[in-house]
């Protein structure tokens, strides 16, 4: 008894240690991206401009679309791009800015995995001269003055986008289930812009029930588990809005295990390759489309405006666009947005 | 619960023995039932049963290698991660390459097989503690995995492979039951491979000299070495084993969602540790059971589902499940002292 006492407690000890571990050990390797563009460099010294790039993370089909805008923008301009993988992890994300830094980077296109703990990061780079372009998840406001420029989808107005349609397509009144990802500030702004864009729009918005938030964590498996189970406690439910196209693959297979397709109206958000072709197949109804590449894109000319001593407006909000079957055959259902304002 | 009993139902000492042996968890598993019922309008349908036992099939079937694996007194945490990679090959091989539908079921397979291969050899022949070496296969299989993937998520669109879980036998006649009283109550398949292979892992283990060999391991590894067996072999089958059983799942996931998410099987490791020990698995090795494995795997299946229906934030579903662990293997270590 005593031995497996001490065994247990050795285990314990060695679960945590371990652990720890794993939540310190996720480094990944630095990728430099050059271009064969020599002539449009830059710098007088003859070196190519180095413009790093901080995403989210890179196991998610949207920010590798923000980096593909990245990678565009700076193939065009010459420069060669700087970028890690910070897997969704902030400390990490702060040691490889750090690590750009030392590479010396000129500007950086930054999305915080952290907006509130982004301080320490732009300081940084304030401090080695470092132009930064805040993209898509918005930094503090009362930390604004170390930053150059940003330039954000309208997450409420993707929500409300969604939410109009509901409003136009459920005039007498719907159950609504959300599955949320409630960890993530962008999410929750856009499930409130869904229910504005219901309220703004129907004369009783009493008749539209949240029946039920689930997390569903963004991702297609939790998603259908949760999805499922709230379909079993609510078979009412009429309109389910996703916070993204992954986890709305996730409820439409649920509701179609339940018996209860084309019954239940599914909603996703970003309009990614496939969300349009769940649309195109008539499983999805409604998704709002972001501009992941034309955001990444633009933001690596605003650095380039900025190094040539050039203005550039502060904020920029990129707008959302609604993606039904009434237009899906306007977009390429293998793409996610394309570069529509080139070289600006 | 119907297939704990089939066990057992020639021989009512058994059944006597095992509600015994399984009292503390058996007793956990009717609370929760009866919380869930009474506080939870749609809890106790048919539907939701049959939903419930579904959505956890997938953790019974990777229960099946981690009991193994802790029978020993070791573990592995790379179950989730080889779920993931196994997964995006099928989704890749199919979608990618247009790979023929059996030749993609093989090689997720193999890929599988590999790296249960992989933790058994470092385990069993190179002495690496079995945490260590699967926490590195865990990271090499979720890199991988991303890597094939790029980043982002394949569809599958072969209606062969998706047919494998996606297949649902119907009880005709059964409208009523249904949650929404439109659609006849069906069975999916992936439910009745979860309990063939908790079947078959329940002869391997109680049946075979493999399984005497597993349980001697665990319970004196020096004393089963110096009666002859081979105790390295016989240390790495399980994980290979293992790994054979988290592409199963993987291919299931894939197969049921119609595609793969790079992040599939994330902290399935979890449910399934949780689930082994609840069920009363001694984590120092030797003593432990299928028949309380699968007790455990029902009482993770009740919390999440039973929280979910109930509309509790999943943020509290894990403090719940957690509570739940301490709770079970206190009452197993009181149990176990008592005898004593």
């Amino acid at each position: 008894m005593k031995n497996m006492k001490k065994v247990f407690a050795l285990l314990l000890a060695a679960t945590m240690v371990f652990s720890l571990a794993a939540c310190g050990s996720s480094k990944s390797d630095s990728k430099s991206d050059s271009s064969e563009k020599k002539e449009e460099a830059k710098e007088d010294s003859g070196d190519k401009v180095k413009i790093g790039f901080a995403p989210y993370t890179l196991t998610n089909e949207y920010f590798s679309a923000v980096l593909n805008g990245v990678q565009e923008a700076c193939d065009e301009l010459g420069y060669e791009l700087v970028y890690n993988d910070p897997q969704s992890d902030s400390t990490t994300q702060a040691q490889q800015v750090d690590d750009m830094i030392a590479q010396g980077i000129s500007g950086l296109v930054y999305i915080p995995n952290d907006s509130a703990n982004a301080r320490s990061v732009l300081q940084a780079c304030k401090d080695a001269g470092v132009f930064v372009i805040n993209v898509d998840n918005v930094i503090k406001e009362d930390d604004y003055e170390l930053c150059d420029g940003i330039i954000a989808s309208d997450n409420e107005g993707l929500g409300r986008l969604s939410g109009e349609w509901v409003a136009k397509n459920h005039p007498d009144g719907a159950n609504i289930l959300i599955a949320h990802l409630q960890t993530a500030e962008s999410c929750v702004v856009n499930v409130d812009g869904f229910w504005k864009g219901i309220k703004e729009n129907v004369k009783d918005d009493s008749k539209f029930k949240e029946v039920q938030v689930v997390e569903g964590g963004g991702a297609t498996d939790v998603t259908y588990k949760a999805v499922s189970d709230a379909l079993s406690a609510h078979p009412d439910i009429d309109v389910i809005y996703c916070i993204n196209d992954t986890s709305a693959l996730g409820a439409i297979q649920a509701v179609e295990d339940a018996g209860l397709t084309g019954k239940v109206d599914i909603l996703g958000k970003d309009a990614a390759p496939n969300g349009k072709k769940a649309i195109s197949e008539g499983k999805m109804v409604q998704s709002s489309g972001q501009c992941p590449s034309q955001m990444g894109y633009d933001g690596v000319y605003e650095i380039s405006e900025l190094l040539a001593g050039n203005k550039i407006e502060f904020n920029v909000a990129i707008d959302a666009y609604n993606v039904d079957k009434d237009n899906i055959d306007d977009y390429d259902l293998d793409a996610w947005d394309e570069i529509t304002h080139k070289n600006k | 619960m119907a297939n704990n009993k089939s066990i057992a139902v020639k021989d009512s000492n058994a059944v006597v023995n095992y509600f015994k042996k399984n009292f503390g968890v058996i007793l956990g598993l009717v609370i929760l039932n009866v919380i869930f019922a009474v506080t939870t309008k749609n809890y106790f349908t048919a539907s939701n049963i049959l939903t419930m036992l579904q959505n956890n099939a997938v953790n019974a079937i990777i229960c099946c290698g981690m009991l193994m694996a802790i029978l020993m007194g070791q573990i592995d945490i790379s179950v989730g991660s080889t779920v993931g990679l196994t997964g995006m090959v099928g989704a890749y091989l199919i979608t990618n390459l247009h790979c023929n539908f059996f030749l993609a079921l093989v090689i997720s397979l193999l890929v599988g097989l590999i790296i249960g291969l992989i933790n058994g050899f470092c385990i069993a022949y190179l002495k690496i503690p079995a945490f260590v070496a699967t926490l590195a296969t865990m990271s090499i299989g979720r890199g991988v995995c991303k890597i094939i993937s790029k980043g982002i998520s394949i569809r599958i669109r072969d209606d062969a492979y998706n047919a494998i879980a996606g297949t649902k036998i119907v009880i005709p006649g059964t409208e009523a039951l249904s949650a929404n009283g439109r659609v006849p109550l069906s069975v999916s398949v992936i439910l009745i491979y979860a309990i063939i292979l908790l079947a078959l892992t329940w002869l391997l283990l109680n049946k075979t000299k493999f399984g005497y060999y597993i349980y001697a391991i665990g319970g004196n590894e020096t004393a089963a070495k110096y009666s002859g067996i081979d105790t390295k072999l016989y240390n790495l089958l399980p994980y290979v084993i293992t790994g054979g059983l988290c592409a199963v799942g993987g291919i299931i996931w894939a197969s049921k969602l119609q595609g793969v998410q790079s992040t599939l099987g994330e902290s399935f490791e979890m449910d399934a540790i949780s689930a082994v020990v609840i069920g009363g698995t001694s984590m120092s090795g030797g003593s432990g059971t299928v028949g309380g494995t699968i007790i455990g795997i029902l009482i993770i299946a009740v919390l999440s589902n039973g929280l979910n229906v109930m509309g509790v934030n999943s943020f509290w579903q894990d403090v719940f499940k957690g509570i739940i662990i301490i709770v079970a293997v206190v009452i197993d270590v009181l149990r176990k002292s008592k005898k004593r």
